[in-house]
């Protein structure tokens, strides 16, 4: 890591295009059912028994951490161009923080399957 | 006067950190970039709703209807609307990174796959997706029957007693109406 | 009968001035009067001392980038007709240190054109040192390559950049266009070498796409095209290496 003759960037880019592409085509339809979800409970089963069940659950946390790095990656970016000298401390708490949420995602679904089967 | 000399002293102008500001395409740009905090809040939102479901059916209810608020609501009409303007800034800039070839032709590199092809192109696959996705929403029993075996949230309802969802005549109703919809 | 235009110029003359200061001046013009005559006309009238860098006339030479109401444009391929109504602003091209009036120092752009080796090197083992013979290369060969091989380095994309502006570290849109120009070149054999410099965080890693520079380009190279395909080339650069360090 922070090597100076070749970046890491790579891996950061290829996550940020993987979430980029998620943000532009999945994440409108989430939203908009995430916004049906207020007209009563019952949707929210309905949303719950696809997001809360094993399989599709782990499809949509993909997504889910997809767009957190693809997020992060551009505060991290949006940081310097606002003029702040972004240096390792900045790379280690924002991409820390993907990892973190990335793993509250995996545990989350991870205990929920755990509940189920047992 | 002495020739040999030099007056030299370049001008350097500063960089300030509003440049962004000063012209119509930087602060589209920024927008751009800027658009990645709604999307991080709304990530947070659905990592509440999964640690809201670890709590046990209480807890996504009070979850659900949190995000049914009016003021969630409007929030996220503005996620929507920020996550379709990335759509709209990532999807013409995408041909510029994968470059098409259009063989015996000199000039256009992308004619085949101009930006504005692929903006409709993935329109239309988006529409596409957003029908599918609401009649999937409204048809459930299709969705749930093809992809949730397990019925977790059906257990997570079992786990707990209805006199201890929260009062108000609104919710006992809705609990009614998730009892009847699990119990088919 | 001529229509006349207000034009200032930043004005910057190292031996008196701690600062640049704005002369604006009235210029007759016609449908044809480009800015570069403009320029030329206000030398030869109205202020003799006015410096600015042109030679060809004809946006080829790449000598009189310029802002013009903050947009970075050949003065000979800006025509006063255009700003028609309106007032002309114009300063020194952005980004780089101001020597005289609309005269930069573009060394730092020459020093990077310089560092990446933009000219054709041999494969290794292809030919002798002192052998002339002819390479040959198909339209299609040629056609991954030509529109990155139009560049005049005029340092318009350089003005463009902000994160050039941020970051002067950075290799920067013309340098990074000429590499992926040569390493595509089916007769070259350096992109090995030239990759080092691609793959670093100052290469084309340092790009956040912003999109100005090919907005801007005179000679519609799209130089943000060519660094988002080398962030494809450097991102299977890296994956290569990954495995390599394993072999070794």
């Amino acid at each position: 890591m922070f090597r100076k003759d070749r970046s890491d960037e790579p891996i950061y880019w290829g996550l940020f295009g993987a979430g980029g592409m998620v943000v532009a085509i999945a994440l409108p339809v989430i939203i908009l059912a995430t916004m049906g979800l207020t007209h009563s409970l019952t949707d929210t089963v309905m949303f719950g028994e696809i997001i809360l069940s094993p399989l599709p659950s782990l499809v949509f946390i993909s997504l889910m951490i997809l767009c957190t790095w693809h997020a992060l990656h551009r505060v991290y970016h949006t940081l310097h161009d606002l003029n702040v000298h972004v240096g390792t401390l900045h790379h280690l708490v924002i991409y820390g923080l993907a990892a973190l949420i990335s793993l509250a995602f995996i545990v989350c679904w991870a205990i929920l399957v755990f509940k189920n089967i047992f | 006067m002495d020739l040999e000399k030099s007056t030299r002293q370049p001008y350097v102008r500063p960089v300030d950190s509003t440049w962004w500001t000063k012209k119509g395409f930087y602060t589209a740009y920024m927008l751009r970039e800027g658009t990645c905090l709604l999307v991080l809040a709304f990530v947070l939102e659905m990592l509440g709703f999964y640690i809201a479901a670890l709590t046990g059916a209480n807890g996504l209810w009070k979850f659900a209807s949190f995000l049914g608020h009016p003021v969630m609501i409007a929030f996220n009409a503005l996620v929507l609307v920020a996550v379709l303007y990335h759509a709209f800034t990532w999807f013409p800039l995408m041909p510029k990174a994968l470059r098409v070839i259009v063989k015996d032709t000199k000039s256009g590199l992308y004619k085949l796959l101009d930006g504005k092809y692929l903006v409709i192109l993935l329109f239309a696959a988006l529409l596409g997706v957003t029908v599918g996705g609401i009649v999937l929403f409204y048809y459930p029993e299709l969705l749930g029957r093809l992809l949730s075996p397990f019925g977790l949230v059906k257990s997570i309802v079992e786990s707990q007693d209805p006199s201890s969802m929260p009062n108000g005549d609104t919710m006992k109703d809705v609990s009614k109406l998730v009892q009847d919809y699990i119990g088919k | 009968m001529a229509d006349k235009i207000k034009i200032t110029v930043q004005r910057y003359r190292p031996e008196q001035d701690r600062e640049p200061w704005d002369q604006s001046f009235e210029v007759e013009y016609t449908r044809e009067t480009s800015l570069l005559e403009a320029l030329n006309s206000i030398k030869d009238t109205q202020e003799p001392t006015l410096s600015f860098r042109w030679s060809c006339r004809m946006a080829i030479c790449g000598s009189c980038g310029m802002m013009v109401n903050g947009v970075p444009k050949l003065a000979c391929k800006t025509f006063l007709r255009d700003y028609a109504g309106q007032e002309m602003r114009i300063e020194p091209l952005a980004n780089f240190p101001v020597e005289r009036d609309l005269v930069v120092d573009l060394s730092d752009f020459i020093e990077k054109l310089e560092r990446i080796k933009p000219y054709i090197i041999p494969k290794k083992g292809e030919s002798q040192p002192g052998e002339q013979r002819e390479y040959i290369q198909t339209p299609a060969q040629l056609e991954k390559y030509r529109q990155f091989s139009m560049c005049i380095n005029c340092g318009i994309c350089y003005a463009a950049c902000p994160q050039y502006k941020l970051n002067k570290e950075f290799l920067g849109p013309a340098a990074l266009t000429l590499i992926y120009r040569y390493n595509e070149d089916s007769r070259d054999g350096g992109k090995e070498e030239r990759m080092k410099l691609v793959n670093q965080d100052t290469g084309v890693w340092s790009c956040s796409f912003v999109g100005y520079c090919s907005e801007c380009c005179p000679k519609g190279v799209d130089p943000a095209s060519a660094i988002q395909l080398g962030k494809v080339e450097s991102a299977k650069d890296y994956l290569i290496s990954m495995f390599k360090k394993k072999g070794e």
